[in-house]
């Protein structure tokens, strides 16, 4: 064993190729081979830049050497990112001429050209690399299952990636599919390190089945460093564009080859885009700007910008979180909050992409209190404490798809996949009702009491549940998928030509000849048709930046503890950080004023001032669970006598203002944080149905309930369009039953209101000490709530009909007018 | 009980005073024009359930029900005679075994003495156009009108951006096909959406009558009007100046 097997026979090709190249491979690289060539299963954890990509495919290709089996499709190299697939086959590639295989690698992703499909259907390559959506797409054909059926293995690169989502679920259940096809099928996953690796294993093998955890034994070097403030006076203690650091930024990226800067959302993407021109107009061919709603193309030429190092720094979002070796990428600079510390690790391993080099990440905070989470991160990972990443369970929409693809792709017996459909993570516990009312959905439209006239999509047959006609099918195969956003518009020049895609709500309130940034240009909505927003350059310089959705990500949990860690240690000997030295008299105020916050305490402070009664509750449980605990406790507040509160939650904690002052003392808070009677309190509080016709729009799409497709379509399919609002709103009030309204209730109870963390926040401020402090001025902590008010979102209580009611009152003009 | 003098005014009415003539905002997206008893509704699409289903996409049956009581009440509040349907009163082809012609003729059968008009909308090409489908559009007792209906003082067309009526001395319009509806801000930066009536110097828009139709969000501009159906009650609106920083 101390050699980890460099004397197996079978390895002998893969240790000649690296040691022509100088090198040997690591332990747990010759373990992976090993376990593959025996017929294993696993999960490969290494971090990025490790050379777990050669862990997991030179075991397949080692094993297919000597043989010279017939051709046809081996190996499903599964990808979360279908922009990746290109540069994977490359890097899938490049051993194989040395080693001396005949192995070919294609991609085969929804941006294949169908030229390359027809070729790969006719002639399979060995190994093909593609995206769980494309996975599926091929079961939904009959010929596709029977390539599938000679495979001998499938990888999942990036499992952390797809686990705990949808796609993870859409996955789960590809791959009993099969494993049904091939019981002897090998399954592999690459996983980035997680705090509970034998789950990942488990959502990706099934539960029951064996498999083998690899871990590289090597541990990257990463360095994180902040940007800090010369005087922290003159620096805002509340959310900020961040740009007060320029000089320091730019002074960065020049000293540097190349730089990754990364931001949080995409307005601030832009915003440091345009920011970094003003300063240096000479880098103008020098700097490049990426993020999701930049066009496809224009992307592309900025990766490859990147990697053959014609760029010295690009602007982005999480776009560019995941990537094949982006070699080049000298230094990382993240800028505002880090949010997650296995976050902060993945954007660091973006630079020193190389095994054995270091990772270096430079943060620069815009305000104040970003210095204590930089801080926290570092430790965080020092400790190895990362947040945590839960397998979904029960999604019936994904299951309602599944099971259409494969109707779609043959047809299936309905015992038989509901054993297969059981072996899975996801739906180990599936009841037979829940079943029934899956098959029920998709054969006559939902429970057989109530009425589906002339409905078809799956029908019987001999024995087999099949699509009901070609035309169901195509439908269905332009659905297949589970990542659902809001309707992207195209942003085109007013001569031609695309730029990109947009919200479509954030267009909608734009008005003709508005200006806004995009693409790092200042645009002038000329007008919107066919769901495209035409655009020309904007005549001068304005400043109004889009405002996206979907990038407001809270703090993960597991980062708030650490923060409050450090404060602990204020810096101490133990934690010798530089940025809590340059925070120290800021954290003085905090502790003359009011209290530092501590673990195992809970700093409650009240304020009277001007505007009324303020009361300030810092848990550090993230936004979304203080957001949940605001309105608790608000509502448990105005249950006693009528009250009015506004609320305000940041990553730290919650505000409540009322009118006047409240007495407030131990027992009162102790009532109102009580763990007991959360989930009634809550939903007496909030209208859940409200949220979940919110939440039902991503279930709709993927259960196939409202009609998806491309922006530009022809007459005929505009015919089955309906909001998911409208369908929410008709089956609540004809079929109330159905399970998928059950789900959407669930998912905001468990995802949107963070039902469970919210247990656990109240259950550790149970038992917490109580520090309550009455401060006379707003402390540094409490600031940034104060300031943050101004754009919280009210959480109704109102049915549709009350909020109509009581915004057109405000609105209503003077009939005689 | 006296009789009124012209059809009653049911809960919820807006009246509104055009070219001369009184009408009636109704909350159920609906006008009644009382001198001359008649009811119009805009943009019905009967039958999309059924289009929906047959695509595989789950609709239960019950919406489309809705509709036809709808106007059943809406014509004994208002005691009108006579049914104004400015188009698209089918939403696409209609299938044997499709529940909405036995549906509609049940309706019809206790609606005898109701003369029911349809101004033909684009939608109505597939039960008028002859391709496909069992239903003979005269099963359903309707009139069809291609084209405007004019009856001063008002025209009633289905688009109202028929080219004819866009003259400056063309009549006042009554008219479908764009479904407006009010967004209303909510204190906290969301917004509600409610059909409405858009009113314009030259004519009014209806909302859409069908429950299962969507809408498209209208932004009056000067020298037009917003009216929000219901709940309960149609009002004018009065809508914020658009606010640029948002």
């Amino acid at each position: 064993m101390s050699d980890g097997g460099a004397d197996d026979p079978r390895l002998a090709p893969a240790l000649r190729w690296f040691a022509a190249g100088g090198r040997a491979p690591f332990p747990f690289q010759l373990e992976a081979w090993r376990a593959w060539l025996d017929g294993e299963s696993g999960l490969v954890n290494a971090a990025t830049g490790s050379g777990k990509t050669l862990a997991a495919w030179l075991g397949p290709v080692l094993e297919a050497l000597p043989q010279a089996r017939e051709p046809g499709l081996r190996l499903l190299w599964i990808t979360p990112l279908r922009a990746l697939a290109n540069d994977l086959v490359q890097n899938l590639r490049e051993p194989l001429r040395a080693l001396g295989s005949a192995w070919r690698v294609e991609a085969r992703t929804g941006d294949t050209a169908s030229s390359a499909r027809a070729r790969q259907k006719a002639r399979p390559p060995e190994a093909l690399v593609t995206t769980p959506e494309s996975l599926s797409v091929m079961l939904s054909f009959a010929e596709g299952q029977a390539t599938l059926a000679g495979l001998d293995g499938v990888v999942v690169d990036e499992w952390h990636e797809l686990l705990g989502s949808k796609r993870g679920v859409q996955l789960e259940l590809a791959l009993a599919r099969l494993r049904q096809l091939n019981p002897r099928l090998r399954t592999w996953g690459i996983s980035a390190t997680l705090p509970d690796l034998e789950v990942a294993l488990r959502a990706l093998l099934g539960p029951g089945r064996a498999g083998r955890i690899v871990r590289s034994a090597q541990v990257r070097t990463l360095e994180i460093e902040s940007v800090i403030p010369p005087t922290l006076q003159r620096f805002p203690w509340a959310g900020h564009l961040g740009l007060q650091l320029l000089p320091e930024v730019v002074r960065a990226i020049a000293a540097a080859r190349t730089t990754l800067l990364f931001t949080n959302t995409r307005s601030q993407a832009e915003t440091w885009y345009q920011a970094l021109l003003r300063a240096r107009p000479d880098w103008l061919t020098e700097l490049g700007l990426h993020h999701g709603s930049i066009d496809r193309k224009v992307r592309e030429k900025v990766e490859d910008g990147l990697r053959e190092g014609r760029l010295r720094a690009v602007i982005c979002t999480s776009s560019l979180d995941l990537g094949v070796d982006f070699s080049p990428v000298e230094q990382v600079i993240q800028v505002g909050s880090p949010k997650g510390i296995a976050r902060l690790m993945q954007r660091a391993g973006r630079s020193g992409h190389r095994p054995g080099e270091t990772s270096r990440i430079l943060c620069v905070p815009t305000h104040a209190w970003e210095l204590v989470e930089v801080a926290a991160v570092r430790h965080a990972v020092a400790e190895n404490r990362l947040e945590p990443r839960l397998p979904l369970t029960r999604s019936l929409d994904v299951l309602v798809q599944h099971c259409v693809t494969l109707a779609t792709g043959g047809g299936f017996d309905e015992e038989a996949l509901l054993r297969e459909v059981r072996t899975t993570h996801a739906f180990a516990g599936l009841g037979d009702a829940e079943w029934q009312w899956v098959i029920d959905f998709i054969t006559r439209g939902g429970s057989a009491l109530q009425g589906y006239p002339q409905f078809r999509r799956v029908v019987r047959d001999r024995g087999l549940l099949r699509i009901a006609s070609s035309d169901h099918a195509r439908r269905h195969r332009i659905a297949i998928g589970t990542i659902t956003s809001d309707a992207a518009m195209s942003i085109k020049w007013l001569g031609g030509g695309e730029l990109g895609t947009i919200e479509e709500s954030f267009v909608s309130r734009l008005r003709p000849r508005q200006a806004f940034v995009f693409a790092g240009r200042v645009l002038e909505l000329v007008q919107v048709k066919d769901m495209t927003a035409y655009v020309r350059l904007a005549p001068k310089s304005s400043r109004h930046v889009p405002r996206w959705q979907g990038t407001r990500l809270p703090l993960s949990v597991a980062l708030g503890e650490a923060v409050l860690r450090v404060l602990e240690s204020g810096g101490g000997p133990a934690m010798p950080a530089p940025e809590l030295a340059a925070m120290r008299p800021l954290l003085a105020i905090q502790a003359d004023w009011s209290a530092l916050p501590r673990p195992g305490t809970l700093l409650v402070e009240t304020i009277t001032s001007r505007e009324g009664f303020h009361l300030f509750v810092f848990p550090f449980a993230g936004r979304l669970v203080n957001e949940g605990l605001a309105t608790l406790v608000a509502a448990r507040w105005a249950r006693d006598a009528p009250r009015t509160f506004s609320v305000a939650a940041n990553e730290y904690g919650f505000e409540l203002l009322g009118a006047e002052p409240l007495p407030v003392d131990e027992t009162v808070l102790r009532r109102l944080l009580a763990p007991e009677a959360l989930l009634d309190d809550l939903l007496a509080a909030i209208n859940v149905s409200e949220l979940a016709r919110r939440q039902f729009r991503g279930i709709a799409r993927i259960a196939g309930l409202v009609d998806v497709g491309p922006p530009r379509r022809g007459k005929s399919t505009r015919q089955l369009q309906a909001s998911t609002a409208l369908v929410y709103d008709v089956l609540r009030q004809y079929d109330a039953g159905s399970l998928l309204l059950a789900q959407a209730e669930r998912e905001v109870l468990e995802s949107q209101l963070e039902l469970a963390p919210l247990r656990a926040a109240l259950e550790r401020a149970a038992a917490s000490e109580l520090v309550l402090r009455h401060p006379r001025r707003l402390t540094p902590l409490a600031f940034p709530l104060w300031a943050e008010r101004l754009q919280t979102q009210t959480v109704s209580t109102e049915t549709w009909q009350q909020r109509v009611e009581r915004a057109a009152a405000r609105l209503e003009a003077q009939a005689d007018e | 009980m006296s009789e009124p003098r012209h059809a009653s005014s049911p809960a919820g009415a807006q009246p509104l005073e055009v070219a001369g003539e009184l009408l009636l905002l109704l909350p159920d997206r609906a006008v009644a024009w009382p001198a001359r008893r008649t009811l119009v509704v805009a943009d019905i699409h009967f039958g999309k359930d059924d289009v929906f289903r047959r695509a595989g996409l789950a609709i239960p049956e019950g919406a489309a029900t809705e509709d036809l009581e709808r106007l059943a009440r809406l014509l004994a509040a208002t005691r009108c005679e006579r049914l104004l349907v400015l188009g698209d009163f089918v939403h696409g082809r209609v299938a044997p075994g499709d529940a909405f012609p036995p549906r509609f003729a049940r309706w019809r059968a206790a609606h005898r003495e109701l003369a029911i008009v349809v101004v033909a909308g684009n939608h109505d090409r597939h039960l008028l156009g002859g391709g496909g489908g069992d239903a003979d559009a005269t099963h359903l007792e309707v009139a069809w009108h291609r084209g405007a209906l004019l009856e001063a003082p008002f025209a009633f067309v289905h688009d109202p951006g028929t080219p004819e009526f866009d003259a400056p001395r063309a009549p006042f319009t009554l008219s479908g096909h764009v479904h407006p509806v009010a967004r209303l801000p909510v204190p906290g930066g969301t917004s509600v959406r409610v059909p409405a009536f858009w009113q314009r110097p030259d004519g009014l828009v209806l909302p859409a009558f069908g429950r299962m139709t969507g809408g498209q969000v209208v932004r009056p501009a000067p020298g037009e009007r917003l009216f929000a159906a219901g709940p309960e009650r149609v009002r004018a609106l009065r809508l914020p100046a658009h606010d640029p920083a948002v």
